[in-house]
């Protein structure tokens, strides 16, 4: 049967759909096939009826009895029957071996479980990153049905989650899939074959060394990026890194050298050491900030050492000194996180002119040296921290806390409670505030409604500790300075100044914030005042306060549910002040008081 | 229960009135039911439904004017030409949708609406018109068989519905169980494992869908369950789902139709398949592909036949054609190239590439057909295999 000749005999009828078939009367197109297929119909039938029904299309004469529509849509019906016998399903071309990458994964999972993942996976928008999290967590992406689909989310909008497969999702699959991955990525892509390409250097190991060097060396920028990354500690690539080092692009010199930081080797410290004396000292010093160790530490502080010694020189000629600054920025970045002996000179150093420093404006440095001095200890460095102390008292801290840590509790109290006034005595409370108390958060189910809600929590130090640590006389240097939480940490039973010191505070203090309610709660606590007489506190407290609150805090709340029920009518009173959130926690308590009553 | 178990003592109460109640209807409901099995049973046909006449013959009269009125509007568009239709133009089949509301053609009316999708969608582009002219041939074909056959209906009110076709659903008829029990189309005892599953967003009925293609171990028919829920109940539908057990069905309700028959069931118990049901499966597979291909062209040719028939085959190996397209291979040497069905479902045939050689060699596999009038292929695209050891499922 001619296909050929059915199949432009049906482009002809749906060119008359489109362009109306009222167009049909006297059509040469189709004139011109009746006579193939008459003359076909003398072997098939079928093709002769469709030679009439071409026929009496386009001899009908518009608007009389049979439309041209109807005419056309029989002719069509027949056709379409005939050519859905006809359909081809031979293969187009000669067949080969079935190129296959056979997984071994099951298909267990039901069509409501997977659905929704391949949704999030395939789709845009919000709420997608839990699914996905979730169904990893499931054991879900072991579905064959959702391997396509994740490799797919690489390409994800959402970065997050296109990591999330990078790093969890794909290398679960094991080696298996890198032939997979290397038929979807292409390495002049962007981003997502960039994280292909680090799937493959995470699980491919030495066997996909090549590739990824491949990748490395001609790859698209983000792709080489990636991939010079999983050459890192491979000395048989340093040759290459070498190379790369030397880029056009800034950010492939970057992967470069984080990449050299790895290699003990002699070139690549080279190059790097190198680097530093060149218009790369910024990534340089960027890649060996992020390492704990680096061979040559050393060496850069003995050059750091001379940048010092050429700053102190040119002290007047101030030309000189900012690009000075700029190198030991540099090395300031590639010494963090590392402790060597060289360092601990350095440091020193550096803190014996302090002063100098401090006058310069290179304040990071001498924090940076103050910070690593404290964390060594000992003698000389302490006295240097308080001489430096005296320059500023964003040093405070340093001195202070080595201090407690060397010092008998009196000398310290001798020292700084010197500190009177302004900066150096505002810094010094808080310094007392941080290691007199810390707080966190917790959750704790709602009880005056559903759901949970936050409420934190401050762990302070018992009485015993703070007596081995602390001189006693700081208590009234506190209530003297006003520093209400200090006070509250170190307040003694029997204390008569201090418990009316802090009843007052607290009143005004109280709904401040959660933290500085519950310090002074404590506080009046160490000071002998009984519970009731705290909660007494609390009433008062709000009553005084003509602004309402949005919401009770936790054990604020807590308190006031442990009220007896004689409190009803006052807190009945204080009703109209509070809406929202504070509102209904109010009537809770005012309930819950109640039914202890009946 | 702690209380309980801790040996507290407790104090029988009275059964609450609404409990007792519902107890009360629930036994109604079991006797109820005994009563109905027990008539089936001693072969006591049970009481035919009263079917008012005049009435009928009124719904009868509309579906006949609600043709009339669906081929007017076609024929009008095909006269103008399809290029004609605009926004408005689509507007206007809408609204004749809603006035196909009136005249009980909902199956009608889902036509309709799909012509109009497809115009929206071909936006006038020249080249996406293809389907919209099959589905205005089709519509012609609804009309061609439906007006005949409502006429004789009307003729004489006692005619039996079809049952051999489909008709009475293209028209738009719900069939009930009781009718298809009626019309003998109840199977029972029949042991049914469930093949493929997906569930679908149908705009033109206007309804999700969770269709099951089931296979019927003796016999080797391949079912369909068609769950439908419609957008505006959907919330409150419980959704399908893939089900991987073999079911025994109490009582099978069949649909009047031709190649993968709706089917619903009632009483289904379930036991995991074991390797004997699956070797009964594979039985089943057509083991010639031309055969196959044969069957499924019987059905296409039919203009109001299941344009998706679904079946399955035996495959003896797989290659590919130069352009990356897999052939399934018969043990005669007979070849069938697989591709995905476009707009239906998901992709699968790629898939066979992951799976390993020998879960495929030898297995049969289940065949999504469909015919693109565009290159002149029948396509056919794998939604299952069963192997030796189990069922792997390309969709759900």
């Amino acid at each position: 049967m001619s296909t050929t000749l059915l199949r432009e005999l049906y482009g002809e009828l749906t060119r008359l759909y489109i362009a109306g078939s009222d167009l049909a009367v006297g059509d040469f197109r189709l004139k011109r096939l009746v006579p193939q297929l008459l003359q076909l119909g003398e072997r098939a039938p079928v093709f002769k009826r469709l030679g009439e029904g071409v026929g009496t299309l386009i001899e009908t004469a518009p608007g009389i009895e049979r439309p041209t529509a109807v005419q056309l849509q029989e002719l069509t019906l027949l056709l379409s029957s005939v050519l859905h016998t006809q359909g081809e399903t031979a293969p187009s071309s000669e067949t080969r071996e079935l190129d296959a990458l056979p997984m071994d994964l099951p298909t267990a999972f039901s069509s409501r479980r997977l659905t929704e993942v391949q949704d999030a996976l395939e789709s845009t928008g919000g709420g997608r990153y839990e699914i996905i999290t979730q169904a990893y967590k499931d054991g879900l992406f072991q579905d064959l049905r959702l391997l396509i689909p994740a490799m797919g989310a690489l390409n994800d909008p959402y970065a997050e989650l296109a990591d999330y497969i990078k790093d969890h999702v794909l290398p679960d699959y094991g080696p298996q899939i890198i032939p997979l991955l290397k038929g979807w990525l292409n390495i002049a892509g962007g981003r997502s074959d960039a994280r292909a390409v680090e799937v493959i250097g995470k699980i491919g190991g030495e066997e996909e060394r090549d590739f990824i060097r491949q990748a490395a060396a001609e790859g698209s920028e983000p792709v080489r990026i990636s991939a010079i990354g999983y050459l890192a500690g491979c000395d048989a690539y340093v040759g290459d890194l070498l190379e790369w080092s030397a880029d056009g692009k800034k950010t492939i010199r970057a992967a470069a050298y984080a990449a050299l930081a790895e290699s003990g080797t002699e070139r690549a410290q080279e190059r790097l050491y190198q680097a530093f004396s060149g218009k790369d000292r910024d990534l340089a010093a960027d890649v060996l900030s992020r390492r704990e160790h680096s061979p040559l530490t050393a060496q850069l502080v003995s050059d750091a050492r001379k940048e010092l010694e050429e700053a102190r020189k040119h002290a007047e000629a101030k030309v000189k000194l900012p690009s000075i600054w700029t190198r030991l920025e540099a090395y300031l970045d590639a010494f963090r996180g590392k402790t060597v002996p060289e360092l601990n000179a350095f440091y020193e150093e550096v803190l014996e002119e302090g002063a100098f420093y401090h006058g310069l404006g290179w304040t990071r440095m001498l924090h940076d040296a103050s910070r690593y001095a404290s964390n060594q200890g000992g003698d000389r460095t302490l006295a240097l921290l308080l001489k430096l102390e005296r320059s500023h008292a964003s040093y405070l801290s340093y001195a202070f806390r080595l201090s407690l840590r060397m010092r008998k509790p009196a000398e310290v109290y001798e020292h700084y409670s010197a500190y009177t006034k302004g900066a150096f005595k505002d810094t010094l409370v808080q310094e007392l505030e941080r290691v007199l108390y810390s707080s966190t958060s917790r959750m704790y189910p709602r009880v005056w409604g559903s759901g949970e809600e936050y409420g934190r929590e401050v762990r302070i130090p018992s009485p015993k500790e703070l007596a081995d640590r602390f001189d006693r006389r700081w208590l009234e240097w506190a209530i003297s300075r006003d520093a209400a939480l200090v006070a509250a940490v170190l307040s003694e039973p029997g204390h008569q100044t201090a418990t009316i010191y802090l009843k007052n505070k607290f009143a005004g203090m109280m709904a401040e914030s959660e933290e500085s309610f519950l310090v002074l709660w404590e506080g009046l606590n160490r000071a002998g005042v009984g519970e009731e007489e705290r909660r007494e506190a609390i009433v008062a407290a709000l009553e005084g306060n003509q602004r309402g609150l949005y919401r009770f805090d936790y054990e604020m709340f807590r308190q006031l549910t442990l009220l007896p029920p004689s409190y009803r009518d006052r807190l009945a009173a204080l009703k109209n002040r509070y809406r929202y959130d504070a509102a209904k926690q109010l009537d809770y308590i005012i309930d819950s008081i109640s039914e202890v009553q009946s | 229960m702690y209380a309980y178990t801790g040996g507290r003592e407790f104090a029988e109460a009275e059964v609450p009135a609404e409990l007792e109640a519902k107890r009360e209807k629930a036994e109604q409901r079991q006797v109820q039911k005994a009563k109905a099995e027990a008539e089936g049973a001693s072969g006591e046909a049970a009481k035919p439904r009263k079917v008012n006449k005049s009435a009928l013959a009124k719904k009868i009269a509309a579906q006949l004017e609600g043709l009339d009125l669906l081929e007017k509007l076609v024929n009008a568009l095909i006269r103008s030409g399809l290029a004609t239709v605009d926004k408005k133009g689509i507007k206007h089949i809408r609204e004749q949708v809603t006035a196909l509301g009136n005249h009980y053609l909902p199956g009608a009316q889902t036509e309709l609406r799909k012509l109009a999708l497809l115009l929206e969608e071909a936006e006038g582009r020249e080249a996406s018109f293809g389907e919209a002219v099959e589905q205005l041939a089709l519509i012609h074909a609804l009309i061609r068989k439906g007006r005949p056959y409502l006429a004789a209906k009307q003729a004489d009110p006692d005619l039996k519905p079809d049952t051999e076709s489909a008709i009475e659903e293209w028209l738009g008829h719900a069939w009930q169980l009781a009718e298809l029990q009626e019309h003998g189309l109840v199977q029972t005892g029949t042991e049914l494992i469930q093949l493929s599953f997906i569930s679908y967003d149908d705009a033109a009925r206007q309804e999700f869908v969770d269709a099951g293609y089931w296979l019927e171990l003796e016999g080797g028919a391949i079912h369909r369950t068609m769950n439908y829920r419609p957008y505006k109940a959907a919330k409150h539908m419980k959704e399908e789902d893939s089900f991987f057990e073999v079911a025994t069905v109490g009582q099978l309700y069949v649909y009047p139709g031709t190649v993968n028959r709706r089917v619903r069931f009632d009483g289904v118990t379930s036991a995991p398949a074991l390797e004997s049901h699956l070797a009964k499966a594979r039985e089943t597979a057509e083991p010639l592909l031309s055969d196959a291909v044969k069957r499924v062209k019987n059905e296409l040719k039919n203009p109001l036949g299941n344009k998706q028939p679904v079946l399955l085959a035996a495959v003896e190996s797989l290659r590919e054609t130069e352009n990356g397209e897999i052939v399934i291979f018969d043990r005669s040497g007979g070849m069938l190239q697989l591709g995905d069905v476009p707009k239906y479902g998901r992709g699968t045939t790629e898939l066979l590439r992951l799976l390993p050689k020998e879960k495929m060699e030898g297995a049969a596999v289940l065949l999504l057909f469909a015919h693109l009038p565009e290159s002149g292929r029948l396509i056919a695209q794998p939604l299952s295999i069963i192997h030796d050891a189990g069922i792997i499922r390309l969709w759900y």
